[in-house]
C-alpha cells in the first residue's frame, strides 16, 4: 500500500472527463494563451544527470570566472525551460536540494563555492516557488543556530552575492517554525567580553530586519521570515507589538519619493500584509486599527510606485479580515464537485460522506457585530477596482470577494451595489475591468445572490462587448477577457434553474466572443468559459456540440473564426442571428480595416444559413451606412453589401431564382447607385480614399458577378468611371489590394454588363474601353500604367474578339525597354503577364483569325517578344529589377508553348523552341536565386511536357542530367545544388553557349556563396576536360564568341574577365600552353585590350591585369604581347592600377620560371620587390610629377626584360591638348600607352 | 493576467492539498506518514519538531504535515494551522488512560478558526494490538457524532500493518475535492 501511494508519480488526469478546465489550464502555457502551442509542453524532467554534474562541478569551477559562468549558464538554461511545468522537477528536488545544501554548508569549501551553490538554489526555487522550496529546507533545532551564523555573516550590500542572503533568509523561515520555546536555546553561558549572549530571538529579527529594506529580492524572503517568525505564540509575545511600532513609525516617516525609501516601505507593507495573513486573527484583531489608521493616513493610492499601491490595497483588505469572523458557504459542497462524470451521474450532488450541516449561516447573521473600520477598508479596496494598473486592480477585486464574503448579508449585498457603479458610461476601461475581475470574485464565492442577476448579467453582456474607441485603436480587450471570467465564475457559482432566464443571452454573447473577438486571448477566454457554462450548467443549447468544435486550437486563428467556426455555429437557429447582428453592429465599423474586410467575408458565409434575414433586414438597414457619415462603417458596410449579395445570389443559381428574385429592387438599385453616390459626395478623395476606391470596385464587382439587372447604361458608365479612376490614381505599389480589387471589379463588370445576348462585345463599348485602356499605356505613373496592363489582360474573350492584334501590338510595345521608361520594369513584367493571360483566354487556334485567336500568324510576335523580354538586364537602385521581366518571360514561353503544343506542334517554328530552352538552360545559370528557381522548373516542366516539346537538341543527355525527381528534389534556389547539375550541359554542344553565358555572371559576380558553388562546380568540370582538346575548345571559343558578342558591355564582361582570370589561374587551359601561339590566347589579348582601351574603370582594369598575368604562362608571342601590356599598365594614370599590376607582376614573375627573362630575372624582381616593398610604395604615389620617374623605372624594366618600351602617342586631336594640357595629356597618354 | 491565466494557477492549486497531521504523542503519526512513503518505520523515535512529506496520490499533490504531539509542543501546533484542507487525527487505540486528554485536545483544535472547515479524519490507529479499542467505541468516547462544523470520518487502521490507511486518505481526498474550489 505504501508503494501505492509514493510511488505514483503520474499525473491522474481524469479529473473532468471530457469537459471541465483541464484542456484549457494544460494547454494555456503562455501568458494570456497567446502564441501557445501545444508541441512546446515538455513531458519529463530530461536534464536530470546534467543538473547532478553542474551541481558536481561547482567545487571545480567556482572561482575560476569563465567555466563558472558557463555552469551557471547552463543551469539557468535548463532550469528556465522547465518554468512553465515546474512539477516536473518534484521527484528530483529532494535529491537536488540536499547536494546543494550539502555544498553550501561544507564549511571546508572556500566561500565562493557556498555563494554559487546558492545561486543554484535560488535558480531552482525562481523555477518551483519559494513556498515549496521552503517545505523541503531541513528544519532541525539544530540547523537554527548554523544557519543564522551564516546569515550574519552575509553583507547585505555585496550585489553579487544576494541569491546566498535571499536563501539563507527563506530557509531560516521554516526553520523557525520548530515548535519549541526559543528562549529555551539560549545558553546562558558569558562570551568572552564578558556579556550575555543577545537572545537569539532578537538576533533573528535584527538581521532579518535589516533585510527589508534592502533593495533585491532577499526582501521579499525577510517579509517572509519576520511573518512566520512574529506569528510564534512565543516570539508574538515578546516582539510583535515592538515590532509593529517599529514598522508604522518607519512607514510614516519614509519619504515616498526616494527610492530608497520606497524599498524599505515595499519591505513593511509586505511585512504587515503577511503578518495579518498568517498570524492568529484574535492575536492580531487589537492591532489591527492602529494599522489601519496609519495605512489610510499614509495615502498611498497617490503614489507612483505600482507595487506600493498594490501591496497598500493587499494589506488594507487583511486588515480587513482580520476585523471579520470566518464564514463559511454552506452550499461548498453543492456546487464544488469538479468531476462532470459524478455531476451527471448523481445529479449535481457531490458525493455524501457523513454529512452535517457546516455552518448556519442564517443564525449567525444576527448577532454579529461589523466593526465600523470596515467601512474604510471596503472603501480602499472598491477604489482600488478602478487603478490604472492592473495589478492593483486585481489585488483589489480579490480583497472584494474576501472581505465581502465575511460580510452579513445585506452588507454584501451593498458592497455588489457599489462594485456595479463600476460600470457607467463615465467610467473608464480601468473601471470596468476592476469591476468585472470584482464581480467574478464575488460570483465565484457565491456573494451574488440570485436576485442581483438581472442587474449583473446586462452588465455582464455588455462588458464582453466593450471597446473604446481611442484615436486610430481601441481598448477594451482586458475588460471582455475580464466579462469571460465573469462568466466563467457563474457557470460554477448558480444553480441552472437561476441561470435559466439568461442562458439564451449569455450563450449567445459568450459564443460571439469565442468566434469574433479580434484578440486571440479573448476568444479563448470565452471559449473557455462556454465550455464551463456547458460542463456546469448543462442548459446551453447545443453545447457539446459547440464546445467541441469551438475549442482552445481552433479559436487561436482568426481566420478560422470568423470564416469556419461562425458557420458552424450559425447552423444553430439560436445563435445565428444574434452572430450576424454583433458582426453587423460591431464589426463592420471596426477601428481595424481588415477586420472590416474580414467581417464581409465571414457575412459572406454566414448568409446561407438566415438568407431571409440578410435579404429583408440586413441588408436594406446597410444600404444606408453605404453612404454614412463614418468612414469605418461605410467601409464594411459597402464590403459586406456586396459579398452578402453576392452570397444571395450563388443561393439563389441553387434554387433556380435570380438576385431580384431574393432581394429588394429598391435595395439593389440603391447598392447599384453607391459608387455614383460616394463619387457625387466626394468620398473618394482625402483619406478615405485608400478604402472607398477598393470598397467600390468590390461592390462593382459583387454586384456584376450577382447578375444584378442595371436599367439602361448610365450606371454602368458610372461605375467604369470608378474603375478607371481608381487605375488613374494608383500611387503606389502597396496597393495591391486597391489594384487587385480594381481589375477584379474591371472584369466583371465587362463579364457581366458589355455582353449581348448573342454573347458579343457591345460595339461601341468594346472600342472605347479598349482603346482607352491602350491609351492608358503610356501613363507616367508606373502603377497606374501597370493596373491598366493589367486590367486588358484580364478581358475576357468576347470583349478581346476582333480586337487581338490592336491588343497585342499595344501589349508587345509596353515590354520594350525605352530610354523613357527604363526604370519601369513592373509595367513590362505585366504586360508580359497580360499577354500569357491574352493568350490563354483566347486560346490557339491553327489557322484562326489573327483578331481574334492566336494563331501562325502572331505567334511568333509572341516568342519575339518573350525571347526579347529575356535580354532585359535593367537595373536601377533597387538592383536588377530586369529579373522580374525576365522571370515572367521565362514562364510565358513555357505557357505559350504548352499551349500550342496540346493544339498543334508545327504551330511553332523549330528555332523557337530552340531559343526558348537555351533561353531557359541560360536563366538557370543566373545569378539571381529566384530567378534560377523559375528557370529551373520550366526547364522540367519542358523536359517532361506531354505533348513532348520537339526539337529539343541533346534530348536523351538533357533527360539523362535531369531525371523527373529533380521535379520535387532539386532547389534550384541553392547554388550549391544546382551549379553542378548544370555543368554537364556545357559538354551539349548547343547549350555551351548559353549555359556558358549565365555562368559567367555567376562565377564573376560578387555574392560569396554564389561564386564559391558555381566557380567550384565549373573548375571541377574543366579539370574533367582539361585533356580533352575537343571539349577544351569548344569551351575556349565559346567564351571568345561571348567576350566578343559582350564587348564592352560592362554587366557581362567584367564578370567575364574575372572568370577569365579564375580559369587561366587554376589550370584549366594547360593543354594550350604546350602550342606556341595558340589562336585562343591571342584572340584573348585582343579582346583584352579591346575591353579595357578608353576604359576608366579600375575594377576592370584590375581584372584584366589578371587575365595578363595568367597570359604570360602561354608561350609564342603572345606572352611579349601580354608582358608588353602589362608594363603600359605599369605606368598607368591610376596608383591603384600600377601597384596592383607591379604586385601581380612580381607573384607571376617567381610562379612562371620559364618566360625568356632568365638572365635578368633577378634584378628585375629586385626593382620590383624594392619598389613595391618601399613604404610608401613608390607605384602608389598620387604626384603627377613622380610619374615620369615611375615610367623612368618601367623602361629599365622594359630593357630587363627584352620588351620594347612603350612610348606614348602624340594626341591625337590637338583641340584638346588646349582645352585643358594636363590632364588631357595624361590621358592621352592613357590612350596612347594603350596601343591605340 | 487573463482568463487562462487564473485557470491554469487555479488548476494548479486545485490539485494541491495541504494535509495536517496530529494528535497526542506516541499515537503513531509519523509512522503512518513513513508507512505512506514506503519508509523503514522500524526505527521511529519521537517527534521533535516537525515533518513535511509530499506524497502522490489520484493525481494529488498531497502535503502531509506532521507534528511532534507531546504536550510541551502541543501550543506550537497552531503556527501550522494556516490554508489547512484537512486535518488527520491520530488516535492510539490501546492507550485508554489517556483517551480524555485525547479528547480535549481535539476539541478544542476544532474551535480553531483556522481550522474551520477543513475535513477531519479521525485515525483510530494500533488496531493491530490487542486490547485495542474498536473504531465505534473511540468514536464515542471522542463524542464524534456532536460534531457539527465539520466533516468526520473515524477510520480504525494500523500504521504498523498499513490496514485501512489508504480507506482513511481516499476519503479526506473525495472530501476536500468535492468541497468547492479553496477560497482562498
Amino acid at each position: 500500500m505504501a508503494a501505492d501511494l509514493s510511488k505514483r508519480t503520474e499525473q491522474d488526469k481524469k479529473i473532468s472527463p471530457a469537459l471541465g478546465l483541464h484542456e484549457y489550464a494544460e494547454a494555456s502555457h503562455g501568458d494570456a494563451g497567446d502564441a501557445v502551442v501545444k508541441g512546446s509542453s515538455l513531458e519529463y524532467f530530461e536534464e536530470a544527470e546534467e543538473i547532478v554534474g553542474l551541481i558536481n562541478s561547482i567545487p571545480n569551477v567556482a572561482g575560476d570566472l569563465i567555466p563558472m559562468e558557463m555552469a551557471l549558464e547552463r543551469f539557468t538554461f535548463i532550469v528556465d525551460k522547465y518554468q512553465e511545468q515546474p512539477h516536473l522537477i518534484d521527484p528530483y528536488l529532494e535529491s537536488i536540494l540536499e547536494q546543494l545544501l550539502k555544498m553550501a554548508r561544507d564549511t571546508t569549501h572556500p566561500p565562493k563555492v557556498m555563494h554559487l551553490a546558492f545561486k543554484f538554489l535560488y535558480l531552482v526555487t525562481k523555477m518551483r516557488g519559494y513556498k515549496v522550496i521552503v517545505r523541503q529546507l531541513p528544519h532541525e533545532v539544530a540547523d537554527l543556530e548554523p544557519v543564522l551564523e551564516m546569515l550574519t555573516n552575509q553583507n547585505p550590500e555585496d550585489h553579487e552575492t544576494w541569491e546566498t542572503r535571499y536563501i539563507l533568509l527563506l530557509w531560516l523561515s521554516i526553520i523557525v517554525l520548530i515548535p519549541f520555546d526559543m528562549s529555551r536555546l539560549d545558553s546562558n553561558i558569558r562570551m568572552e567580553s564578558g556579556e550575555y549572549r543577545k537572545p537569539i530571538m532578537d538576533r533573528i529579527l535584527d538581521v532579518a530586519k535589516i533585510y527589508i529594506g534592502v533593495f533585491d529580492t532577499a526582501r521579499e524572503a525577510a517579509a517572509f521570515l519576520i511573518s512566520k517568525f512574529l506569528t510564534r505564540p512565543d516570539v508574538q509575545k515578546q516582539h510583535l507589538p515592538a515590532f509593529l511600532d517599529w514598522a508604522l513609525v518607519t512607514l510614516t516617516q519614509a519619504n515616498p519619493t526616494n527610492v530608497r525609501a520606497m524599498d524599505k516601505m515595499n519591505g513593511i507593507l509586505q511585512t504587515l500584509s503577511l503578518l495579518f495573513k498568517h498570524g492568529k486573527r484574535e492575536d492580531l484583531l487589537t492591532f489591527a486599527p492602529v494599522v489601519l489608521k496609519t495605512l489610510v493616513s499614509l495615502k498611498m493610492e497617490t503614489s507612483k510606485n505600482t507595487l506600493l499601491r498594490k501591496l497598500a490595497i493587499k494589506l488594507v483588505q487583511r486588515i480587513g479580515l482580520t476585523f471579520l469572523k470566518t464564514r463559511l458557504a454552506s452550499w461548498r459542497y453543492q456546487r464544488g464537485s469538479r468531476s462532470l462524470a459524478e455531476n451527471l451521474q448523481v445529479g449535481g450532488q457531490g458525493p455524501v460522506a457523513k454529512e452535517t450541516v457546516a455552518m448556519k449561516d442564517e443564525e449567525d447573521e444576527d448577532d454579529y457585530d461589523v466593526p465600523d473600520e470596515i467601512e474604510e477598508v471596503i472603501e480602499q479596496v472598491l477604489r482600488g477596482l478602478k487603478d490604472r494598473d492592473t495589478i492593483v486592480r486585481w489585488s483589489a477585486a480579490k480583497g472584494v470577494g474576501r472581505v465581502t464574503c465575511r460580510l452579513p448579508r445585506e452588507l454584501a449585498d451593498q458592497v455588489v451595489e457599489e462594485v456595479l457603479d463600476c460600470f457607467s458610461l463615465q467610467e473608464a476601461d480601468e473601471a470596468w475591468h476592476g469591476g468585472c475581475l470584482a464581480l467574478a470574485e464575488l460570483g465565484r464565492r457565491g456573494l451574488l445572490l440570485p436576485s442581483r442577476l438581472p442587474k449583473v448579467v446586462p452588465v455582464m453582456l455588455k462588458a464582453l462587448t466593450y471597446s473604446e474607441k481611442r484615436a486610430a485603436y481601441s481598448v477594451g480587450s482586458h475588460v471582455r477577457d475580464a466579462a469571460c471570467y465573469v462568466c466563467w465564475a457563474f457557470a460554477r457559482a448558480y444553480e441552472p434553474e437561476e441561470i435559466k432566464p439568461y442562458v439564451q443571452q449569455i450563450a449567445s454573447a459568450l459564443i460571439i466572443t469565442a468566434v469574433a473577438d479580434r484578440e486571440v486571448n479573448c476568444r479563448r477566454a470565452a471559449s473557455a468559459a462556454f465550455q464551463e457554462n456547458v460542463g456546469r450548467q448543462g442548459t446551453f443549447p447545443h453545447g457539446i456540440d459547440i464546445v467541441t468544435t469551438v475549442d482552445y486550437f481552433a479559436v487561436g486563428s482568426r481566420n478560422n473564426s470568423y470564416l469556419n467556426l461562425s458557420v458552424y455555429v450559425a447552423q444553430f437557429e439560436e445563435y445565428t442571428q444574434a452572430l450576424v447582428d454583433h458582426l453587423v453592429q460591431h464589426k463592420i465599423s471596426h477601428w481595424d480595416p481588415s477586420l472590416r474586410a474580414l467581417t464581409s467575408e465571414a457575412l459572406h458565409n454566414l448568409t446561407p444559413k438566415c438568407p431571409d434575414y440578410m435579404a429583408k433586414t440586413i441588408l436594406p438597414m446597410l444600404l444606408p451606412l453605404c453612404t454614412g457619415m463614418d468612414l469605418a462603417t461605410r467601409y464594411g458596410a459597402i464590403l459586406s453589401s456586396g459579398q452578402i449579395v453576392h452570397a444571395l445570389y450563388k443561393l439563389g443559381l441553387e434554387k433556380n431564382q435570380t438576385i431580384t428574385d431574393i432581394v429588394d429592387r429598391d435595395v439593389l438599385e440603391g447598392l447599384a447607385n453607391v459608387p455614383g453616390k460616394l463619387e457625387a459626395a466626394q468620398l473618394y478623395r482625402g483619406i478615405g480614399a485608400d478604402y472607398m476606391r477598393p470598397a467600390a470596385c468590390s461592390l462593382i464587382e459583387k454586384l456584376s458577378l450577382s447578375k444584378v439587372p442595371l436599367v439602361g447604361s448610365a450606371t454602368t458608365s458610372v461605375w467604369q468611371t470608378t474603375i478607371d479612376d481608381t487605375m488613374k490614381l494608383m500611387l503606389a505599389g502597396y496597393q495591391f489590394a486597391i489594384q487587385d480589387s480594381a481589375i477584379a471589379g474591371f472584369a466583371a463588370l465587362c463579364n457581366e454588363y458589355y455582353r449581348t445576348e448573342e454573347g458579343t462585345a457591345l460595339p461601341d463599348i468594346q472600342d472605347k474601353v479598349i482603346d482607352s485602356y491602350l491609351g492608358q499605356l503610356q501613363n507616367e505613373m508606373v502603377y497606374a500604367r501597370c493596373c491598366f496592363i493589367l486590367a486588358l489582360g484580364a478581358l475576357p474573350k468576347f470583349m478581346i474578339a476582333g480586337k487581338l492584334k490592336k491588343l497585342l501590338s499595344g501589349l508587345i510595345g509596353a515590354t520594350k525597354v525605352t530610354v523613357k521608361d527604363i526604370s519601369m520594369a513592373e509595367a513590362r513584367r505585366d504586360a508580359i503577364k497580360s499577354i500569357i493571360r491574352i493568350c490563354s483566354t483566347v486560346g490557339i487556334e491553327k489557322g484562326g483569325s489573327p483578331d481574334c485567336v492566336i494563331c501562325e500568324d502572331n505567334i511568333n510576335s509572341v516568342y519575339d517578344t518573350f525571347l526579347q523580354a529575356m535580354e532585359d538586364y535593367t537595373t536601377d537602385r533597387r538592383g536588377d529589377v530586369g529579373t522580374w521581366v525576365r522571370e515572367a518571360a521565362v514562364v510565358g514561353l513555357a505557357e505559350i508553348t504548352s499551349q500550342a503544343l496540346q493544339v498543334d506542334a508545327s504551330l511553332i517554328q523549330q528555332e523557337y523552341y530552340e531559343k526558348t530552352i537555351f533561353s531557359v538552360l541560360h536563366q538557370a545559370g543566373e545569378k539571381i536565386d529566384r530567378a534560377r528557381v523559375v528557370a529551373g522548373e520550366t526547364l522540367l516542366r519542358l523536359l517532361y511536357h506531354d505533348p513532348p516539346v520537339p526539337y529539343i537538341p541533346h534530348r536523351e543527355e538533357l533527360l539523362n542530367l535531369f531525371p523527373e525527381k529533380d521535379k520535387e528534389t532539386l532547389n534550384w534556389a541553392s547554388a550549391a545544388e544546382c551549379y553542378p547539375k548544370l555543368m554537364p550541359v556545357l559538354s551539349l554542344k548547343s547549350y555551351t553557349y548559353p549555359v556558358l553565358l549565365g555562368l559567367t555572371v555567376s562565377v564573376g559576380g560578387l555574392t560569396e556563396s554564389l561564386v564559391k558553388h558555381s566557380s567550384h562546380s565549373l573548375n571541377s568540370y574543366m579539370l574533367k576536360i582539361a585533356d580533352d582538346e575537343d571539349g577544351l575548345t569548344a569551351i575556349s571559343d565559346t567564351l571568345l564568341t561571348i567576350f566578343n558578342n559582350y564587348l564592352k558591355v560592362d554587366r557581362v564582361s567584367l564578370p567575364l574577365l574575372k572568370m577569365l582570370d579564375f580559369l587561366l589561374g587554376s589550370g584549366c587551359f594547360e593543354l594550350f600552353t604546350q602550342q606556341e601561339d595558340h589562336p585562343f590566347t591571342l584572340a584573348l589579348v585582343d579582346l583584352c585590350k579591346k575591353e579595357i582601351a578608353k576604359c576608366g574603370d579600375p575594377q576592370k582594369l584590375l581584372a584584366a591585369i589578371g587575365v595578363f598575368c595568367q597570359l604570360v604562362q602561354f608561350s609564342g608571342t603572345v606572352r611579349e604581347r601580354v608582358l608588353f601590356q602589362l608594363l603600359v599598365l605599369l605606368g598607368h594614370k591610376y596608383p591603384k592600377v600600377r601597384k596592383s599590376t607591379a604586385n601581380q607582376l612580381y607573384e607571376m614573375l617567381i610562379t612562371y620560371e620559364d618566360i625568356g627573362v632568365e638572365e635578368n630575372l633577378n634584378e628585375v624582381l629586385t626593382i620590383l620587390r624594392e619598389t613595391t616593398g618601399k613604404d610608401p610604395n613608390v607605384f602608389i604615389s598620387r604626384d603627377d610629377d613622380s610619374l615620369e620617374g615611375i615610367r623612368g623605372i618601367r623602361n629599365q624594366l622594359c630593357d630587363l626584360m627584352g620588351v620594347k618600351k612603350p612610348v606614348s602617342k602624340a594626341p591625337a586631336k590637338p583641340k584638346q591638348e588646349k582645352a585643358g594640357d594636363d590632364r588631357m595629356s595624361s590621358y592621352a597618354d592613357l590612350v596612347g600607352r594603350l596601343g591605340y | 493576467m487573463g482568463l487562462l491565466t487564473i485557470l491554469k494557477k487555479m488548476k494548479q492549486k486545485e490539485k494541491e492539498v495541504r494535509l495536517l497531521m496530529l494528535g497526542l504523542d506516541n499515537a503513531g503519526k509519523t509512522t503512518i506518514l513513513k508507512k505512506f512513503n514506503g519508509e523503514d518505520i522500524n526505527t521511529i523515535s519521537p517527534t521533535l519538531g516537525f515533518n513535511i512529506k509530499t506524497l502522490e496520490h489520484r493525481g494529488f499533490k498531497l502535503n502531509v504535515w506532521d507534528v511532534g504531539g507531546q504536550k510541551s509542543l502541543r501550543s506550537y501546533w497552531r503556527n501550522y494551522y494556516e490554508s489547512t484542507d484537512g486535518l488527520i487525527w491520530v488516535v492510539d487505540s490501546a492507550d485508554k488512560r489517556r483517551l480524555d486528554d485525547c479528547k480535549k485536545e481535539m476539541q478544542a483544535l476544532l474551535l480553531e478558526e483556522r481550522l474551520a472547515g477543513a475535513t477531519l479524519l479521525v485515525f483510530a490507529n494500533k488496531q493491530d494490538l490487542p486490547g485495542a479499542l474498536p473504531a465505534q467505541q473511540i468514536r464515542e468516547v471522542l463524542e464524534l457524532d456532536n460534531i457539527t462544523t465539520h466533516h468526520w470520518l473515524i477510520q480504525g487502521c494500523s500504521a504498523v500493518t498499513g490496514e485501512n490507511l489508504l480507506q482513511g486518505m481516499d476519503w479526506i481526498i473525495d472530501d476536500i475535492s468535492s468541497r468547492i474550489f479553496t477560497m482562498d
